[in-house]
């Protein structure tokens, strides 16, 4: 990092900096049209569509993409697989980052950010799915930030404060999988409220079920994506131990997520059968259902089964880029695409320009503050001073 | 108490539900301790006994 | 059991079935705004002139419209509540001429909003109207996705203050004593609506279907739907055709969320427990397996330390032989060599004698 400070100004302006830079810079002007001009001036939100890709894309996805970090704590300490230690800390971060840009994304689009902290501390509606979903990623927030704080000690050397969290894990992990397992089957069950509106192929009580296990699916593949990323741009922050360690886990995480897959192919079959929703398949809704269901759910399962058989790392993550896409396509069908499926087409919702520069602008302060923290602390790494002892 | 309706017996249980759950969370981590603190050789039936051979015979 | 009884029994169970049970087993029944404030809205009466829309407008001070409220023209266009109208009314052509339906907040028994709000910014008030508080909205908009006559609007163009807007029942003006009617009502130059307890509603509308027969879809929608509205309507089309949605079923908010609900304390309670039950048995294996581990490898080293001893011992016992053996050469090759100087001394002393002996 020394040798960093002392370069030019000119090393700088890397292709991904320009375009980092770039993104960021229209992000801030558009904040400053969101928090001026209002939801009208940047959004093509109105009465019938509420909540536009903010909500489909930055909460719905976002949550569920940032997983990772329950499941693989989970594995690793709960369920015993040691060997996956040294990925659960790149996906704690991932997972507390991914929960910062939640919140974050959040001031933009409810109407009055400032009141967030209200359902918590001035009024509880505690009816609301919603209250649960609020409540639980705000405590996990906090566990993330707990859960990965050791790393920032050991990086500041604060050997004492290290110790207290340490032995707290176990706590932390089952409390995270518990607030975990709430808020993201909640986040479906948000929609549970509203049968009219969604289309019978994606609406069932089955909801909150379907988007916990969908959500460990999604989990698993951001931490096999993620690595394989990592690996290849972040390789000079890697210790040994890490790249042993790396083709284990992408091989048990396969595994691991093909299984889930199943089940969640089984429980979606078991909603079409429980609601007697098998004729509208043969509708347009019901094609795109099975495009979702057979090319985003069982062809992954199918390729991580083959990609964990066969050692074939490529197949696997390429898979895992399918699976996390298919995640991504079923909040979008919940939440945009199969909602409000009875209106005619010419009221339904399209994202204005600016609602989707907001939210690459998001996932990119994402990017930046990943690189910027796993190039300083020991993430993809043992600190010198602690090797072993976790 | 009286309620209106559903929705209003639903606020009532639900808050008093949610309140339980902090207590529950709290009381595992206690109950847990309780539970496991004490720091006792774990009982394995392959063991051959070595240390436990001592205590008699003096 | 005679086969008689039994067809019986069965009889009667199936009676108890048709007939909507005022309590079902094991659901707590809550019937506390059947007999409060609501309005019927007779589809055979209104005569799509927007008077309503203009006294809304009026008591509730809500911003001038674009288009005037003399204009019908606009009868022609479907519309829907927005942030500055609580209330419109729409024209749908029908085989037997044009047919008008008002639309605003229904006032629903078991309000979606309410439930759906997680500050709890909806209440239902003891005159039936479903109150908004803009204290303490964050403006989620999930009240929004939530109701399921789209009626919830939301001031998108204010920066520091929008609101959830929606029509009050009038209540805020009719418990100030401003009003004696909602607007809307009072205004109506045909009585399309009338104002009043929901029970006796419920029999006017049952009378005016006896009394016109024919005339009426003999159905009044709101009685069931959603869990039942304080805000009714009767019409002599069927609902579907006056952009009334027929498919809502009967099951009020409350009760489409309530398992999602249920399901979250007992994840709270039996989650650690798996989980830690989990990681103690994993503890334990690995525990056994640490001890086990360390045990071959004490078993091990006492082995071959056993073993070193014995080799030790023996190369100890051949090393001493040797030593003695060793000791044992010396000490005779030492003797010899000095008995030998002895007798040699001997020699020498036995030659020297006789000289000594000559020289005395
Ligand atoms: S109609 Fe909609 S806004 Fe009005 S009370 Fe019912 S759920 Fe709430
Ligand atoms: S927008 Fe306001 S009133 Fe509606 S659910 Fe959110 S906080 Fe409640
Ligand atoms: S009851 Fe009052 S607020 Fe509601 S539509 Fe009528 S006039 Fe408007």
């Amino acid at each position: 990092m020394s040798t960093e400070t002392s370069t030019d100004f000119k090393s700088y302006l890397t292709p991904f900096n320009i375009i980092t830079g770039l993104i960021i810079i229209a992000g801030l002007i558009v904040t400053v049209i969101r928090f001026t001009g209002g939801l009208a001036a940047v959004t093509n939100l109105d009465d019938n569509y509420p909540w536009g890709i903010w909500i489909s894309f930055d909460l719905l996805c976002g949550v569920a993409l940032a997983a990772g970090g329950y499941t693989t704590a989970a594995a690793c300490y709960v369920f015993g697989f040691k060997k996956y230690q040294s990925a659960v800390r790149p996906a704690v971060l991932t997972a507390f980052l991914g929960y910062v840009l939640v919140v974050l994304a959040l001031h933009y689009d409810v109407g009055r950010p400032w009141r967030l902290p209200y359902p918590i501390f001035v009024q509880q509606g505690t009816t609301s799915l919603l209250f649960e979903v609020g409540l639980c990623v705000f405590l996990y927030l906090t566990v993330l930030f707990l859960e990965f704080l050791p790393a920032l000690f050991e990086w500041k050397g604060w050997k004492k404060l290290r110790e207290v969290l340490v032995k707290m894990t176990l706590v932390l992990v089952i409390f995270g999988v518990v607030l975990s397992t709430l808020h993201q089957s909640s986040l479906g069950a948000l929609y549970t409220i509203a049968p009219s509106k969604l289309h019978p192929l994606w609406y069932s009580a089955y909801l909150p079920v379907f988007f916990f296990v969908s959500s460990i699916a999604a989990g698993l593949s951001m931490v096999i994506f993620e690595g394989t990323l990592s690996h290849k741009y972040l390789h000079r922050m890697m210790d040994s131990e890490y790249n042993r360690n790396h083709n284990d886990v992408i091989l048990g995480f396969a595994k691991g997520c093909s299984w889930v897959l199943f089940g969640y192919f089984a429980l979606k079959m078991i909603g079409l059968t429980y609601d007697n929703n098998w004729h509208y398949l043969a509708t347009g809704f019901g094609v795109w259902f099975l495009v979702e269901l057979l090319g985003f759910v069982a062809l992954p399962a199918f390729l991580f089964a083959v990609g964990a058989r066969d050692n074939n790392f490529p197949l696997i993550k390429w898979t895992a880029i399918l699976t996390v896409l298919g995640i991504v396509l079923n909040r979008f069908n919940v939440s945009l695409i199969a909602f409000n499926y009875h209106l005619p087409s010419e009221d339904r919702y399209f994202p204005h320009i600016m609602e989707i520069i907001i939210s690459v602008f998001i996932v990119t302060v994402g990017i930046v503050a990943f690189r910027f923290i796993s190039t300083r602390m020991p993430v993809f790494f043992e600190h010198p001073d602690y090797k072993g002892q976790h | 108490m009286e309620f209106s309706s559903l929705h209003e017996f639903f606020m009532h249980t639900k808050t008093m539900t949610y309140l339980l759950m902090g207590g529950i969370l709290v009381g595992a981590v206690l109950w847990w301790q309780f539970l496991m603190g004490e720091k006792r050789q774990i009982e394995n039936p392959h063991q051959t006994d070595e240390e436990n051979g001592q205590g008699h015979g003096h | 059991m005679k086969r008689r009884s039994f067809l019986g029994l069965m009889g009667a169970a199936g009676a108890g079935l048709a007939v909507p049970a005022p309590a079902r087993a094991g659901v707590k029944d809550f019937r506390g705004f059947l007999e409060t404030p609501g309005v019927l809205f007779d589809g055979t009466r209104c005569i799509g002139c927007r008077k309503c829309e203009l006294a809304c407008n009026q008591v509730n001070n809500l911003p001038e419209p674009e288009v005037p409220f003399d204009n019908l023209e606009i009868l022609d266009s479907r519309r829907r509540t927005d942030a500055s109208t609580f209330t419109v009314v729409n024209k749908f052509e029908t085989p037997n001429g044009p047919v008008y339906r008002k639309n605003q907040c229904n006032h629903c028994l078991e309000p979606a909003c309410a439930s759906s709000c997680f500050v709890a910014a909806f209440r239902k008030n003891t005159d039936s109207a479903v109150d908004y508080d803009d204290s303490v909205c964050v403006g989620c908009r999930y009240c929004m996705i939530a109701c399921p006559f789209e009626i919830p609007t939301y001031e998108y163009h204010k920066v520091l203050t929008p609101r959830v807007m929606k029509c009050t029942l009038c209540g805020p003006q009719m418990r100030a004593g401003e009003l004696r009617l909602p607007g809307c009502v009072d205004i109506c130059p045909v009585e399309a609506m009338i104002y009043g307890p929901r029970n006796e509603l419920i029999n006017l509308a049952n009378r005016r279907f006896k009394q016109f027969p024919g005339r009426y879809v003999e159905q009044i929608y709101g009685e069931h739907e959603m869990g039942g509205t304080s805000w009714m309507y009767i019409s002599g089309t069927p609902f579907r055709q006056v952009g009334l949605r027929e498919d809502l079923g009967t099951k009020s908010a409350p009760e489409l969320t309530a398992g999602a609900l249920a399901a979250v304390p007992v994840v709270v309670a039996v989650w650690p427990v798996l989980l830690g039950g989990i990681y103690a048995i994993n503890k334990r294996k690995e525990k056994i397996a640490a001890q086990e581990q360390k045990q071959a490898v004490a078993a091990a080293v006492a082995k071959s330390k056993e073993e070193a001893e014995e080799k030790l011992a023996t190369s100890l016992s051949k090393a001493e032989e040797a030593a003695n053996r060793r000791v044992d050469n010396e000490v005779k090759k030492a003797v010899k060599e000095a008995l030998a100087k002895k007798e040699e001394e001997l020699k020498a002393a036995d030659a020297s004698k006789p000289d000594e002996e000559e020289g005395k």
